[in-house]
C-alpha cells in the first residue's frame, strides 16, 4: 500500500473528507490531514476538540479484502499502530477497549472508523486524532485527556508523529490482511491492552449498564465481560470504563 | 423521481471476479466484448417496460447494464405486482397513496417484503448520532444508494445501504439494540 497525503488547513472533519474522497474513487492509502477541524467527531457525533496545530487529525482510506466478520479488527489494528507510534517517541501507552489510547489513565488518542460503499466496493475510513498539545483543552476534558507534550515534557513535531504512524499502520495492516491476520492482530492487541483480562469495568450500553471483569476478546474483537454471577457478556459497542483508576 | 420505482435486478455471477468495466451505460455496451448488443438491449428495454418494472440491472463478467425509467409514484403503485391488491387508486396524490399502502401493509403480513439484513454482528442505530434525525422512517422511499442505518461494531460504523428501490414498510429492530449477522433490519416493498 502506498500512502498519499492530502493536506488541508481547515476541514470540518478529516473523516468526512476521506469518505468523500473514497466515494470519488480515491485509492487505498490516501490520507487526509488537517491543521484544524471545525467539527471533529468521535463516536455518536461526540466532539473531538481539534484546535489548530494542537493535534494530528488524520484519516486513512482502506479497501480491505477481509472477511466481513473480521472487518472490525481494523480498529484494533489501528490502535496497535498508534500504540507503537507513541511508544516509539518515548511514551508508555495502554489500549483501552476498543481503540482509545491512554497514558496513565488519560486519553491521548481516539479512533473512529466508518465504512462507505464506492464504485470499487466497500471502503473503510479510519480516523485517528492524537493530542499533541494540551494548551487548548477546554476545562471539561483537561482532567481526562492528555497530550504528547504533557507526557513527554516537550513538543514533538507533528510530521515525525505522522511519519511513524503511517509506518506502523502499513506494518499492522499488512499483518491483518495477510495469512491468519485476524488471529495475529488479536494477539498484538491483547499484548498491548491492560483491558484484555482481569480488568474491573463498568460498561455503559444504550439501555443498560454492566459491571464485571474482562476475560478476553472474541474473534471479531468484541470484549468479554464476566459479571459477579458468572454470566459472560459480549460487548461489541459501548463505553467501557475502568472501575479502579490506575496511577 | 428515480427512487419511486420498482426494481428488477438480474445478476449473473459466472465469475467471482468482478468486471473492471464499471457501471457501463447503454452507450458503452459495444466497447469490451459485450454480452448484449444494441438490438438485444432494445429488446430488454421493451420487456422491462412491458412488465412494468422501472429499474433493471444486469451484470456478468463483461458488462453491467442499468436501465431506469422515470415515472410518478401513483402510476408506479398501480403497476407494482406485490402491492396490487391493496394499493391506493392511481388518481390519489402521492402522499396519501403512501399512507394508504403503509396501513394496508399492516394487515397483510403475508406480503413478500425485501429484507435488508445486517452484514455484521453489532449494534443497530437509526441515525448518525443521537441528536440527528433517523436516516429513514416507515413510509420513506429508498433507492439502492440510500443509507438506512448504521451497525456499529468495535467503533467501526458500518453504513448500511438499501440496495433496492422501494418503500420502508417495516423496521424490525429498535435503536441501540444488538443485531446478529443476517438479522432482518428493514422490510422494503419494492
Amino acid at each position: 500500500m502506498n500512502f498519499t497525503i492530502l493536506r488541508f488547513d481547515t476541514l470540518e472533519s478529516t473523516n468526512t473528507e476521506a469518505l468523500n474522497q473514497a466515494k470519488k474513487g480515491a485509492a487505498e492509502g490516501l490520507c487526509v490531514v488537517a491543521d484544524r477541524q471545525t467539527s471533529g467527531r468521535g463516536r455518536h457525533g461526540r466532539v473531538w476538540v481539534s484546535e489548530k496545530n494542537a493535534g494530528l487529525y488524520f484519516s486513512l482510506i482502506l479497501q480491505p479484502q477481509t472477511e466481513m466478520r473480521f472487518l472490525p479488527l481494523i480498529t484494533l489494528m489501528s490502535a496497535v499502530a498508534v500504540f507503537e507510534t507513541l511508544k516509539n517517541i518515548g511514551l508508555n501507552p495502554d489500549i483501552k477497549w476498543v481503540n482509545d489510547i491512554h497514558i496513565s489513565g488519560r486519553k491521548i488518542c481516539g479512533i473512529l472508523a466508518e465504512t462507505t460503499e464506492t464504485a470499487k466496493g466497500l471502503a473503510v475510513v479510519v480516523g485517528i486524532g492524537i493530542n499533541l498539545k494540551s494548551s487548548n483543552f477546554p476545562p471539561e476534558i483537561s482532567e481526562i485527556a492528555t497530550s504528547v507534550e504533557a507526557e513527554l515534557g516537550k513538543i514533538c513535531d507533528r510530521e515525525i508523529v505522522l511519519e511513524k504512524l503511517t509506518h506502523f499502520l502499513q506494518i499492522y495492516y499488512e499483518i491483518l490482511t495477510g495469512e491468519n491476520g485476524a488471529e495475529k492482530i488479536r494477539s498484538e492487541w491483547i499484548a498491548r491492552s491492560s483491558y484484555a483480562f482481569g480488568k474491573s469495568v463498568k460498561v455503559s450500553l444504550e439501555n443498560e449498564t454492566i459491571f464485571g471483569t474482562t476475560c478476553g476478546i472474541e474473534e471479531n474483537g468484541a470484549l468479554r465481560v464476566e459479571t459477579e454471577t458468572g454470566e459472560i457478556h459480549v460487548i461489541n459497542a459501548g463505553d467501557v470504563e475502568n472501575l479502579r483508576p490506575q496511577i | 423521481m428515480s427512487e419511486n420505482t420498482a426494481s428488477a435486478k438480474a445478476k449473473s455471477k459466472l465469475k467471482a471476479e468482478e468486471s473492471k468495466t464499471s457501471r457501463s451505460s447503454a452507450k458503452q455496451t459495444n466497447a469490451v466484448k459485450p454480452s448484449l448488443n444494441l438490438a438485444e438491449l432494445r429488446e430488454v428495454a421493451e420487456l422491462v417496460n412491458e412488465y412494468g418494472f422501472t429499474d433493471f440491472e444486469f451484470e456478468n463478467e463483461n458488462i453491467r447494464v442499468r436501465l431506469s425509467k422515470m415515472t410518478a409514484a401513483p402510476i408506479m403503485q398501480t403497476v407494482q405486482p406485490m402491492a396490487a391488491v391493496q394499493s391506493a387508486p392511481a388518481a390519489q396524490p402521492a402522499s396519501e397513496a403512501k399512507t394508504e399502502s403503509a396501513s394496508a401493509q399492516a394487515s397483510a403480513p403475508a406480503e413478500d417484503l425485501y429484507q435488508i439484513t445486517s452484514p455484521i454482528v453489532g449494534t443497530f442505530y437509526r441515525s448518525p448520532s443521537p441528536d440527528k434525525e433517523s436516516y429513514v422512517k416507515e413510509g420513506s422511499r429508498v433507492s439502492p444508494e440510500t443509507t438506512v442505518c448504521i451497525v456499529e461494531a468495535m467503533k467501526l460504523m458500518n453504513e448500511i445501504q438499501a440496495e433496492v428501490s422501494g418503500e420502508v414498510v417495516k423496521i424490525y429492530v429498535e435503536n441501540g439494540q444488538p443485531v446478529e449477522f443476517g438479522q432482518p433490519l428493514f422490510g422494503i416493498r419494492k
